[in-house]
Order: structure tokens, then sequence, then C-alpha cells
């Protein structure tokens, strides 16, 4: 067998630029206002799991901030999900203040317009005091959602160019089997960083900085020099999925150990490797595999979790953050317990991922660095600006457009 | 409710009294005494220590800095004690500053202090 | 350059007629756009202090300093040869901060998101996986050097690309100040920091002026800067450069209050007045009621002498309306215990209390400012330093 090249990825996918990104990205007030229309205006983005409202009236709010956009998102009588406005269509007013709850109808306190789950006005106060008024044509605006293997999409277009699944063309069959339905426990952990969206979205696709960011809580990688090596890359639309490999072996601390009789936990996970020599073509689902949706949603895969990073700009240099890691609901004290260690390592790599993020935006505004040289195994970025490129006609590889920005 | 005896070099047993409470060996830890202080407590001390500041200091002057025994580096603290508390005394007539910000505002920069304290006897300089 | 005025009762501001004599504007203090324009023109177009060579004693001793405000963070550190350099603390790679620790001594500085690892030079020594990276050369990718210079051990870094002057040409004649004075040597003390909500030039200006001096510090050192007569404060001497300048204060005799009198006695005190010229660079009007000597260098740095104190502080801009406030009070090593008392009684007993009675007004005057109640500042004759470094200021941004 010949030895893989070193630019394997780069001779597999030609059309993907190998010169060095440039970083006026990070900080340009055009492309943030084309990525805020072609990308964020236009494009599904994934906004949470319909576990998080599964009776009738359950509801949650989410802001898409670069639209001034509330959306109320909830489970409605005939149990689909439906997603609308959050402005009472009367005087403009905010009809939902709370962030989640339940209820029987969306009741606007200003003047207590009343509007059924599916958006529908159904109550009016002194209604015959309008003019030319008609009910029917008065419901909050609906936004566009539907939803993938039990995640919520919604999409701010008045019309969507594509619907869900075909925006999500291959990418889905790849899951076509995976149980994200048997973890429904689920922690979340949210934040706010003073960076552009785009250096938090960079810290999740490549696994070039496992060994050094995530030394202390994945060790395995101390031990095999190339563990952190990509067995596979795919490109679909606009989506990328990547397959890490898993430990030869994998060694636990104590509390690990312990936790591991009766949870898994991600370092462990990485190393259990099901079926693995049944259809080597496939992406190991039981490895560890990360899966990009463009344009900010990030779902990773592993045997007995799964965990994902939601990613939404606030401005050009303020972006919203909210990670979720899903379980097996536990059994035990002693699962639960195991489910803690997990979190609690997952959650260590995490703050190992983000504690980088605002002295990076700091270099950016600085202008110092003007450029950033990425290699074969960092294609999964490479891929994403190629991308952004594309959608908003502002070539991410053109060093030379930072003068005229100057 | 008695402190341990013989914590000073012989000579000042008049201010065993005052170590266990004044006899801090780093300057934060001094701020903070005072700051944590009534005024009282403060006049007290000072008025047993000023009168013998001089005699302290004329007897640790005989003695090599860098390598103070116990004793001797608790003698010292309770001099640089009394240098810290003597503003309350002969300027403030109170703990604080006055129309000063609050001592939290004003910090010591450890990360500093340990840079210029290097090479002597860090306990006396940080 | 000024003259020194024959008698005490001329004015200063005479000597000055640039600088005119109405009220100085207070937008620079409040304005969001002031203060950008501050900072790439004024601060990254100057050489700024950023500390001392004593704090690299050994080869492959490091320090970092970050600067917020300046969108900054920069590696001193001293190499192989001994030689001094700095860097901007950003990977080549991806931008992420190379160096988290304060201060240390290392071989390289290694980056811990991918591991890329530099030498002391800079100079990019290792890239794990190099050969997976396309038409790339190690030699080209070290870190991004800033410039560096050093006068009488203080560390000075410029960010510009290429400054305009070297570090001489910028501190002009202050260059050849303190002759004698053993700055050197003054390698012991203490080190304050204070996080102050205004802006930078507000907690400097406190402390270009002896005019508040008797009455703001009328419970604390008050005294010593009163003049016997008029219960006022005249400086003794003022000098303008294009940029830079100082003051040359008295302190009144009085008498020592308790603890002073210790200190006088095993050591010094600060507050004393002490006219004797020693040939130390000190005191350039040769007045026996000299006091101390107050350096004000552009934009942010300030030395302030007595004969037994040295007094360094740096003013940070942190935002319009924040900053950051570093001081260090600097001593010959104490050969006793006596000595360093009379240390503790300086800065401890003394000058950390009347520094915290300066910073009270600051926030207050901010939040004043900010309302627009005042548009400009009134100034008198022994503010000129004040009335100076903002005319200064605004001839870098308009120039």
């Amino acid at each position: 067998m010949t030895e893989p090249s070193f630019h394997r990825f780069a001779e597999q996918f030609t059309d993907i630029p190998r010169s060095p990104l440039a970083t006026w990205i990070y900080d340009s007030d055009e492309l943030f206002e084309r990525e805020r229309n072609e990308i964020f205006g236009k494009m599904w983005l994934c906004i949470g799991r319909e576990d998080q409202i599964p009776k009738t009236g359950d509801f949650y709010v989410k802001d898409i901030d670069v639209h001034k956009a509330s959306i109320i998102v909830v489970r409605d009588r005939d149990g689909t999900i439906k997603a609308h406005h959050n402005v009472c269509k009367h005087r403009g007013n905010k009809v939902e203040w709370g962030r989640s709850g339940k209820c029987r109808a969306l009741t606007c306190k200003f003047h207590g317009w009343s509007y059924k789950l599916d958006g529908t006005l159904a109550d009016v106060p002194d209604e015959e005091r309008f003019f030319g008024f008609d009910k029917g044509d008065n419901g909050l605006k609906r936004v566009n959602v539907d939803v993938w293997r039990g995640f919520i999409f919604v999409c701010l277009a008045e019309k969507p160019e594509l619907p869900l699944n075909e925006f999500l063309g291959e990418f889905g069959q790849n899951f076509a089997d995976y149980p994200f339905e048997a973890y429904p426990t689920c922690f979340t952990y949210r934040t706010e960083f003073s960076c552009n969206w785009k250096i938090v979205t960079d810290a999740f696709q490549e696994a070039y900085h496992v060994p050094h960011v995530h030394g202390k809580v994945l060790t395995d990688y101390h031990h095999d020099p190339e563990l952190h090596l990509l067995e596979s890359v795919s490109f679909d639309k606009k989506h990328a999925t990547f397959a890490m490999p898993s430990a030869k072996e994998h060694r636990a601390t104590p509390a690990e150990a312990l936790g591991l009789q009766h949870s898994v936990n991600i370092a462990a996970a990485i190393s259990h490797v099901e079926n693995a020599d049944e259809n080597p073509e496939q992406p190991k689902m039981w490895g560890f595999v990360g899966n990009r949706v463009f344009p900010n949603f990030f779902c990773d895969v592993l045997d007995g979790l799964y965990f994902t990073h939601e990613i939404l700009p606030i401005s050009k240099n303020r972006t919203w953050y909210e990670h979720r890691m899903y379980f097996a609901a536990p059994h035990s004290a002693a699962a639960v317990y195991g489910q803690e260690i997990s979190k609690v390592m997952l959650r260590d790599a995490l703050l190992e991922d983000l504690s980088t993020l605002e002295h990076t935006q700091a270099a950016m505004e600085s202008g110092v660095l003007d450029r950033f040289q990425l290699q074969d195994e960092e294609i999964v970025l490479r891929d994403f600006y190629k991308t952004i490129g594309e959608v908003t006609d502002m070539d991410c590889f053109n060093l030379e457009h930072a003068k005229d920005l100057a | 409710m008695t402190a341990a005896a013989n914590q000073l070099p012989k000579g000042f047993e008049d201010l065993e009294k005052h170590v266990e409470y004044w006899a801090k060996p780093t300057e934060n830890e001094r701020r903070l005494q005072r700051d944590g202080s009534d005024i009282e407590t403060i006049k007290s001390y000072y008025d047993d220590m000023i009168g013998r500041v001089e005699p302290a200091l004329e007897y640790l002057n005989t003695r090599d800095m860098n390598a103070f025994d116990e004793a001797e580096t608790k003698l010292f603290s309770l001099t640089l004690s009394l240098a810290e508390i003597a503003p309350c005394v002969e300027w403030y007539n109170q703990v604080r500053v006055i129309d000063g910000v609050v001592p939290e505002r004003y910090e010591v920069d450890t990360v500093i202090r340990k840079r210029l304290a290097r090479e002597v006897n860090e306990g006396l300089f940080i | 350059m000024s003259e020194q005025p024959e008698t005490a009762e001329e004015l200063w501001t005479e000597q000055h007629p640039e600088l005119g004599k109405g009220p100085v504007s207070t937008k620079s203090c409040i304005d969001p756009e002031f203060f950008e324009l501050e900072r790439d023109k004024v601060f990254r177009n100057s050489w700024l202090c950023v500390g001392q060579e004593t704090e690299l004693p050994q080869k492959g001793s490091f320090f970092v300093k970050d600067l917020p405000g300046l969108k900054a963070s920069i590696i001193i550190v001293r190499d192989r040869a001994g030689k001094i350099g700095a860097f901007h603390n950003v990977c080549r790679h991806r931008g992420n901060k190379v160096e988290w620790e304060a201060d240390g001594r290392c071989a390289a500085l290694t980056c811990k998101f991918h591991g890329w690892s530099y030498k002391l030079d800079g100079s990019l020594a290792d890239v794990p996986d190099e050969e997976r990276f396309f038409d790339f050369d190690k030699s080209e990718n070290g870190l991004l050097p800033v410039h560096v210079g050093v006068w009488r051990g203080f560390i000075f870094v410029h960010l510009a690309k290429e400054p305009e002057e070297t570090l001489n040409e910028f501190l002009a004649e202050f260059k050849d100040i303190l002759a004698g004075y053993p700055i050197e040597e003054m390698t012991k003390g203490y080190a304050y920091r204070a996080e102050l909500n205004c802006n930078w030039k507000v907690e400097l200006d406190a402390q270009m002026e002896g005019y508040h001096a008797p009455l703001l510090h009328r419970h604390s050192a008050g005294k010593a800067f009163r003049d016997l007569e008029k219960g006022t404060f005249h400086g003794l001497f003022y000098k303008l450069l294009k940029r830079h300048r100082m003051m040359s204060a008295p302190f009144a005799p009085h008498d020592p209050w308790p603890t002073e009198a210790i200190a006088a006695k095993f050591g010094s005190s600060m507050w004393l007045k002490d006219g004797s010229n020693e040939d130390l660079g000190l005191n350039p009007s040769n007045s026996e009621n000299w006091g101390f000597d107050l350096y004000s260098f552009f934009p942010n740095f300030q030395l302030v002498v007595t004969k037994g104190v040295l007094m360094f502080y740096t003013y940070w801009p942190v935002s319009e309306r924040k900053m950051v406030y570093e001081a260090r009070f600097l001593f010959m090593p104490p050969k006793n215990a006596g000595e360093r008392f009379a240390q503790e009684f300086n800065v401890c007993g003394a000058l950390r209390d009347v520094q915290m009675e300066d910073m009270i007004t600051v926030e207050v005057t901010q939040d004043a400012l900010e309302s627009n109640v005042i548009e400009g500042y009134l100034l008198q004759d022994e503010e000129i330093l004040i009335r100076h470094a903002y005319k200064v200021i605004d001839d870098a941004i308009e120039g």
C-alpha cells in the first residue's frame, strides 16, 4: 500500500483553494453585511430540537439578532412545529416576553390580542371598533420552519430557495441509522463572545488542534501521533462531514473508569468502533464524526452520545454560542455519575477550544496578521471559506482585498 | 486567650501581644489587617509601637536583613505594620483614606512585585 | 524651548503663546471616535514604555505586556544572545495567543493551539504536520517582530511597521536627563495597578500639576506642598519640549510627623525638601526648596524623582472611558532593616494613600464630562503641562 500523500485531501478535492486565507474577512463590514443578507437572511438555520417542546403549547423564543428577529417556536395542537415572528399585528409589540414556557394561546399583553398556537388571530378586544378589519388576514407572520431528524430549522426568507431536505442534500443520508432519539437527556451551555462568528465556527472544523488543545482531557492523542489525522472527509451541497479515527486502546483515568461502567464518555466513545470493518467507505458512525451544516450548525456524533454547536452572529464582532450535549436517559445514580464525568470532560475540552477566541479577534482588528496558512487537514475550513466566498461573492482567499478596505 | 510567648527577640517582650494580629509578612496582608480593624485597635497599636520602632530598627540593623530568623522577621513585620497604619493616626484619624478610593481599587501588582523581589529575602519584599 | 522666568511672578503661559490661554476642549476625553484616532495616530505611532530590563534577568526570560485598548499583546524576551526582542503575541498559523503566562523563562515559545513552536529570536522552529501545508516556508513565518529600544533600563516598543523616528530621536533632549542619577541601580520596590472608569488623560492630568496638592492632600502630605507665604503651590521651573514636558517642584518645610521622623533618621523621607545639589541631574533650577522633578513623556509615561525614590507611572487607554494605571516606586536595594522601613514609610505609609486621594476625583470627573455640562477646562498658569499635553495630542491627530 503506498503511503498516503501529505496533501491527500487537496488532491482529492482540487477545487478547494490551497492558498492562505485572508484575515480581513473577520473584520470587514461589507462582508458581514453580505453574510447577514445572503446567508442568515436566506438559508435554513438550525435553532433547536423538537424535544425542547414535546407537548402542545410548549414554546421557546429564539432571537436572530442580525435581522432583529424574535421567533416563537411552538408545538401546535396538530403536533407540528410552527414558528412565528414575535410581533403583534396590531402595533408591533412583542407578544411573548418569556424565553420559553407553555401556553394555550399567544396573547399580547399590550391590548390583549390573542393568537392561536398556529398563529391565527383568535381574539381582538373591541374588535367592532376597527375599520375594514378581518381577523383572518392578521395572524402572526409565519416563519418558514421544518424539522429534520428532530432538529428544528427556520428560514427567514419569504420563500426559501430550497426546501430543507434539498438544502441538506446527501448530508442527511449519512445519519439514516443514527439513533438521535435514544439520547434525550440534554445539558446546555450558552454564552456570548466578543468576536466575529467565523472565529467561533473555525474552532470546530479541524482535528489538527486536538492533541495540543485537548491534551489533558483526551490523553490518547499523546500515545498515537497519527490519531488526529482525519479518516475521511466528504462534502455535499454546502455541508461537510469529517470522521476522526478511534484510539486503538483507550486509557481511562480512575474516575473515568468508574463512570464508564455506567455511561459512555467522549474519550471512550472515540475508542469504540462498531462495525469498523464493514462498509469502509462510509464514515465510521460509531467513532467520532463531525458534521457541519452550513452556515452555523455542528453536530458531532459518537457511540452513546452526541453534541451540537450552534453559532449566531449578533454583530460583526459579537457572537452567540450555544452548546448542547445529549445522553441516554440515566436509569441509575451511577449512570448520572457517569454522565457527569462525560459532561465535565466535554465541557473542559470545550473551554480549551474557546479560550483563544477573543484574543484572536483583537489580533484581527489590529490587522497585524494578514493571512492564515491552513494545512491539508484543515480542508473543512478551506471548504467553508470557499462556500462563503461563493455565496457572498467576496473571495476569502484574496489577500489584496485588504488594501481596498484600508 | 494567651498569645504564644517568645516569638520576638529578647528585649521586645512588651510587643509579644501584638504579634499574632500585626506581624503580617506581606503588604497585602498588612493592608487587609488595617482595613479590617477599627480605629481604636489601630490607635492602641500605634501608641504601643511608635516608641519602639527605633529600638527595633536599631536592633535589626545589626542583623543580616536577607537572613532574618523567624523572630527577627516578626519584629520587622511589626515595624512595617506601624508604617502601614501610621496615616490612620497621624493623618486621617480614621482607618481609611479620607475621600479616597477604596483600598481594593488600588491593587498591589503582585506579578510585578515578584519580578522586582528576586534575589532578596522575598518575604520582606512582597 | 522655554526660558527661565527672571522672577517667580512671571507667568509661564505667557512664554508659550502657541498654547493659548482659553479653555481646553474636553471632547478628547469622551468621544469614542477620537479614541480610535488617538489609538492609531498616537499610541500605534509612538514609542511606548512597557517595562524595565531588570524584568528579564536571564537569557530566556520573558514577560507579556497585554494592551487590550491598543488591540495588542506583546512578548518581550531576552534571547540566547542576551539581546532584548519584542514580538506580537499572535501565532502565525491562525492568530491564537502564543504565550499565556505573564512571565517566566523558557527555551521556546509554543502555541498551545496546534503546537507551533518559536525560538526566542522569534523564528519558527517547529510545525507539527509541516508537510501537510502548501508552499510553506518556516523561515518566512516567525513571530511578527515589534520594534524595541532601551533607554536607561526602560524598555520601549513601537507598534508601527516602520517607526518614523528612533527611540533617541523620540526622547529628544530628555534622553540626557538624570545623568548621574542611579536609575539602573534602583531595582527594588513596590508596584500597583488600578482600573479606572475614566479617560487615560483625566488621570494623567491629576499628576501633571501641583495646584491641587495643598487642598486635595490637606489631610495627608499637603503640608509639604503648601507654600508658607501664600498657602498655594508654585512650581520652581517648567520646561516644554515639542512633545514631552517637565516640572521641578518645591516642598515647603514642615515638622516631620512622628513616623516620617523615624524614616528620615534611618533612611530618608521623600516629603522633605532637599536643596543640596549632588550632581545627580536633579533640581534644574538649583533651588534650596527643591522637592521633586516630574518628567512627563508623550504620550503616557512619567518619571517622578526625589533623591531617594524613583516613581514610574504609565497610563494605558482601554476605551474612551476606561484606563489602566500602573505605578512602580523604586529604590536602591536597602542595606538594612532601617532603610527598608523608611521605604515602607514612603510608600505604604504615605505615597500610596496620597495616590488614592487623587483617584477619587477622576471617575466623577469622567461622568461630568460625559454629561456635557462643561465643554472646556479652565486652566491656570501652574497647569501649563496639562495645556501642553492636550495640544500635543491634538497636533498628533491632525498632523
